[in-house]
């Protein structure tokens, strides 16, 4: 076969970069419910901030002695990386077809990229949606709920969200919809004033900023139904704080959801491509690896529900 | 007249918008996918249930022998049953009290006297689930062979 269809050998992060465009519509949220604190070790210790409870304050101090003092502090923790890797191949004979060798260099990196993308986003959706549920969704009782829920996670620091696949998200507005009490309070929320505007505001993101209003909410995240929906997760979702200071060190002094450690190799991109040409398999190969540890570092920040049907 | 057809469309459209939900028959489907391969594995899942059970449908995977059992938060058994090996329809009912929280018995039905006067006839002693919180099935596999799955459809009058 042609040299012109077989790939470069070595280190790409151009092709890294795809990573970006890889991102199907109905997303992958792992980086929004634990961002990414870059690495330059495998392994470490991490110091984060917990809730410390609130202390009644006093009335009746004596003179001469100081306030009650509560004393706080970081936690300590340990963070392993490990590695996740995936790897494509394209034949230097699907390359001609695809039409040139830059055109399959994207395609085998893209792939490579998702499955590592769905390896991190399985981690993440572990810890979130596989706690155990401590209540049972109630479309006519959801609203008090969810104020339970809000309370129980108010102490944490950042942005309140609701985390679940999109298929149980649109489950909830089927669910909200049909119940007498919060069906019609539902529709003309989401409705507005006019037929009109309830024709326009009848689309899936329309929907999730309707769900977001009418639960109190910031925001709305649909989880990728591959990942989110899976099996062990159906009926899920969460009520959680998540950090939204884009500071990489915000845990150290914030108590907040989780952080995801990730050890970049060249200290910028996370997922590391290389391509190989294999003349003697007569294959290009693609492989992305990306090191990663997430965790979950306040527990209380996230209250789970399950029984969506 | 486009003006008033736009009008009467608007209303009508607007209408269905607003109009409240109204009770009726719904199901609550219990899929248990993977229970196990092994004789007495468990699985179960639970769901916020409101209404009257008007009956249960039980559907096993071919070959494959369980215990259901549907029970609600409130202490109640409302199904229980071993060794299924068809698909089948339920209609569990209970007894029911009366005013007193005393069990009636078919005797508290009374008799339809020769002159039928002076006797109550109480349509019946037996009444449908109500529920209105957390209702669990659990299946228990009984065949040690095949990987036993279940769906259970409560068929619920809301």
């Amino acid at each position: 076969m042609n040299d012109a269809y077989y790939t470069k050998d070595g280190d790409r992060p151009e092709l890294a970069a795809l990573a970006a465009q890889v991102i199907p519509p109905e997303g992958f949220i792992a980086d929004k419910v634990m961002p990414i604190v870059p690495v330059a070790e495998k392994t470490g210790t991490i110091y984060y901030a917990t809730v410390t409870a609130d202390a009644t304050a006093a009335t009746s101090r004596s003179a001469g002695t100081g306030p009650t003092a509560v004393q706080i502090s970081d936690t300590a923790g340990s963070f392993t990386t490990v590695e996740h890797s995936t790897r494509g191949a394209i034949t230097p004979d699907e390359a001609k077809t695809m039409g040139s060798i830059e055109k399959a260099d994207e395609v085998g990196a893209k792939y490579a990229i998702r499955n590592a993308m769905i390896a991190l986003e399985t981690d993440i959706c572990r810890h979130i949606l596989g706690k155990a549920a401590s209540n049972n969704f109630d479309a006519p009782k959801c609203l008090e709920d969810i104020q339970t829920a809000l309370y129980t996670v108010s102490l944490y620091d950042g942005k309140s969200v609701l985390i679940a696949a999109t298929a149980t998200l649109k489950k909830m507005v089927q669910a909200l919809i049909a119940d007498s009490a919060m069906g019609p309070v539902f529709s003309r929320l989401i409705s507005g004033a006019s037929p009109a505007i309830a024709a326009t505001g009848m689309n899936f993101a329309a929907w999730r900023s309707a769900l977001a209003m009418f639960l109190g909410v910031d925001e709305v995240l649909a989880g990728n139904d591959k990942v989110w929906n899976a099996t062990d997760y159906v009926g899920h979702f969460a009520i959680a704080k998540i950090d939204d200071s884009n500071d990489p060190l915000s845990h150290k002094y914030r108590p907040i959801l989780g952080k995801n450690y990730m050890f970049m190799p060249d200290g910028k991109i996370p997922y590391q491509i290389e391509t190989v040409a294999d003349r003697v398999n007569l294959n290009n190969l693609y492989t992305c690896g990306i090191w990663f540890d997430s965790q979950l570092l306040n527990t209380g920040a996230l209250y789970v529900f399950d029984g969506v049907q | 007249m486009k003006k008033i057809m736009k009008k009467i469309a608007a209303l009508v459209l607007g209408a269905l918008i607003v109009a409240p939900a109204y009770a009726g028959m719904d199901d609550v489907v219990y899929t248990l996918p993977v229970i196990g391969s092994a004789a007495s594995s468990t699985n179960s899942a639970t769901y916020v249930v409101r209404g009257q059970i008007e009956g249960i449908y039980v559907d096993f995977t071919t070959g494959c022998t369980g215990t259901v059992t549907v029970a609600s938060d409130r202490g109640q058994t409302i199904f229980s049953k071993a060794t299924i090996t068809t698909d089948t329809a339920y209609y569990p009912r209970t007894p029911v009290q009366n005013y007193a929280g005393t069990a009636m018995s078919l005797a508290n039905n009374g008799t339809n006297g020769a002159d039928g006067v002076g006797t109550t006839i109480v349509p019946s002693v037996w009444e449908k689930f109500a529920v209105a919180g957390d209702v669990t099935v659990t299946v228990v596999g009984e065949t040690a062979t095949v990987t036993n799955s279940a769906v259970i459809t409560l068929i619920v009058n809301e």
